[in-house]
């Protein structure tokens, strides 16, 4: 998460990226103390829904946490990964961001 | 220009191969070794054995007489000698033991003790003959960070602290004894989220992120905790994940700076930050052995810092890790790296890869969280149990390495996908045979030959219908470790969102318009992070 928050939200809150926290179930004070000392700044939201169930496993992966779900300007998925590459996301994001495509 | 690691690493590489072909210092076969040019006498202690160009197998290396292997300068002590080095062919990272352990976060080691720190408690074992663990018991008490402390009255002390989250309402750092289920000592102060704790010298060095470094006093026969002082608290914006304790410095890893903060604890009740430190990237996790600190970053790989003077650690490289470096831990001239879904061993004085391992084979996938390196023993603790490994300095292998474990398939589509083949190791891959137990599928070749340090590539193709929903791929090699290498195919309709389909309005959570459906959000591109803390 605070690789997130350097890498990806710092650098491109204010040129049309939204980056959600997802915490699986409620949100206890307990977590949200932990996210605020590490300095995440981006919104943390509870799943009460289990909306990460949604999403197919990548490949090679048979466990949830950590997973990065990227989505394009034109709300398709263009990549689900379990281990947070900075060059790998920032690269897609670029590309995405350069897109003109929007449903 | 600072070139980056994975070619400084490969320079060196290649300059200790080239050294070694211009002046082996390698007797004849069949002979103790001579005494190579600026070396010392040499101390063989067994002869013959080798074949034409080869050190005399039973030969005992020493680093000033012997050229080195390309993964530095260390040299096998036994085996059939390559030409030119004194490396021997042979696996450099042999499996000699598992033990109990369960959604294992982190490990702490040394040559007496393993705790195993997770979501039941922490586990602890005596690894004193570290091919055959012995529990010590279990405590309860659900853990992130451990520490191995002094010996008391009591027995041995360990240290176990928790930040807090969904299951343990209240942080707390506890003292225990080994082999003891209750908790000689119990804090949980107000406003305090405990990380990882640190033992040195009577003290205990806890980093608790905003919270800056806490020195806790540690009565050895009690357990008793006292807290002494804290720093770096008035920093700012900090989160301290570790504080290391070397000596009359400590480093801290402020995970929210990208910094190192060097405190002096000269006076533990009195310490003081000196200065910052940039890292690469984030640190989460660091390890010192001798003068070199080793600071794992997660996607940023692994910093080296020469600590000849303390307070001034200096950035020497970076180490260009597979994956994400959750831990690190380095001692016997390896650094050991926990990277998620394996775990790595690189030369300490080369930075060289020795040897990528998988803990656990296909069908089971694999967390390697945590790593401790004592001498030549390799403890991984994975998330359901401690598997230890010995390195055996100087031997280098074929590395065959396969970034993903499965391969998935629309059951209705024909279709195709590249297998990437890595040689992560030092000698050439052969792979004799690539095979599918499924007839819906097909594979482009049935043999590769790789050399050290490349790759190759092959299309699995896939013809509907399949009869198996799960086929298996199975690639047989001369890699010592893995001669036999399976992978799943997979062909059938998950009903999940995948890389390619919309999002649904499943996500209307999300809408920053609160209309319940993901409209709000299109125009955007959108980064979902789903996290769990343990």
């Amino acid at each position: 998460m605070p690789d997130i928050e350097a890498s990806i939200w710092q650098k491109y809150r204010d040129k049309g990226v939204l980056v959600y926290g997802i915490h699986g179930g409620d949100l206890p004070d307990q977590v949200l103390d932990f996210i605020a000392q590490t300095g995440v700044t981006f919104p943390i939201v509870a799943d009460a829904q289990g909306s990460l169930s949604s999403f197919v496993f990548p490949n090679g992966v048979n466990y949830p946490y950590p997973r990065d779900v990227v989505i394009g300007k034109d709300l398709v998925v263009r990549s689900i990964r379990n281990s947070f590459n900075p060059d790998e996301m920032s690269s897609l994001v670029e590309q995405l961001l350069a897109s003109d495509s929007v449903r | 220009m600072k070139l980056p690691a994975r070619w400084t690493a490969v320079l060196v590489a290649a300059s200790l191969l080239a050294a070694c072909s211009e002046d082996s210092g390698l007797a004849p076969s069949g002979t103790t070794a001579g005494t190579p040019s600026g070396g010392a006498a040499g101390s063989a202690t067994a002869s013959g054995g080798g074949g034409m160009g080869l050190a005399p197998v039973g030969f005992v290396c020493e680093a000033s007489e012997c050229p080195p292997c390309a993964t530095g300068t260390r040299c096998a002590e036994v085996g059939e000698h390559l030409e030119g080095s004194c490396c021997a062919a042979g696996d450099p990272l042999i499996p000699i033991a598992s033990g109990h352990a369960a959604e294992v976060v982190d490990v702490e080691a040394d040559d007496r003790h393993a705790v195993l720190c997770g979501g039941f408690g922490a586990n602890v074992h005596d690894v004193s003959n570290p091919e055959a663990p012995q529990s010590l018991g279990s405590v309860s008490a659900r853990c992130q960070h451990a520490a191995l402390g002094p010996d008391g009255n009591a027995g041995r002390l360990f240290f176990l602290t928790h930040h807090g989250d969904s299951w343990v309402k209240t942080p707390f750092l506890a003292s225990y004894v080994v082999g003891k289920l209750n908790p000689l000592d119990s804090l949980s102060e107000p406003g305090v989220l405990y990380e990882a704790p640190e033992y040195q010298d009577g003290h205990l060095y806890v980093a608790a992120h905003g919270g800056g470094a806490r020195i806790y006093s540690v009565d050895a026969d009690s357990g008793k905790l006292a807290h002494l002082a804290t720093t770096g608290e008035g920093l700012g914006n900090i989160n301290f994940w570790r504080v290391l304790p070397n000596g009359q410095v400590a480093y801290a890893l402020d995970n929210a700076a990208a910094a190192l903060r060097v405190i002096s604890i000269a006076e533990p009740a009195k310490p003081k930050v000196l200065t910052t430190i940039s890292t690469t990237g984030p640190p989460r996790d660091a390890a010192i052995d001798g003068d070199r600190l080793y600071v794992a970053l997660g996607g940023f790989g692994v910093d080296v810092f020469d600590l000849s003077d303390p307070g001034t650690p200096a950035l020497v490289d970076n180490i260009d890790t597979l994956g994400s470096a959750q831990a690190v831990s380095s001692d016997g001239g390896a650094v050991a790296v926990a990277g998620w879904n394996h775990v790595a061993l690189y030369d300490s004085a080369s930075f060289a890869l020795v040897a990528t391992e998988r803990t656990r084979a296909y069908p089971a996938f694999e967390q390697d969280l945590g790593v401790a390196m004592v001498d030549d023993v390799l403890h991984v603790g994975e998330w359901t149990s401690l598997y230890s490994f010995r390195y055996r300095q100087g031997f280098v292998a074929a590395d065959l390495w396969i970034d993903e474990k499965l391969f998935q398939f629309d059951p209705e589509q024909k279709d195709a996908r590249s297998v990437v083949v890595r040689n992560r190791g030092h000698l050439p891959l052969h792979v004799s045979s690539i095979k599918v137990n499924e007839p819906a599928y097909s594979v482009s070749t049935t043999a590769l030959d790789i050399a050290p340090r490349a790759a190759d590539s092959f299309e699995v193709l896939y013809q509907p219908p399949a009869a198996l929903n799960h086929a298996e791929l199975t690639l047989l090699s001369d890699d010592p470790s893995k001669p036999a290498m399976t992978l799943g195919l997979v062909a059938s309709n998950s009903g999940l969102i995948d890389v390619g389909d919309p999002l649904t309005d499943k996500f209307g959570f999300l809408d920053p318009n609160n209309s319940g459906n993901v409209e709000g959000l299109k125009g955007n591109v959108v980064v979902l992070a789903y996290f769990a803390l343990f």
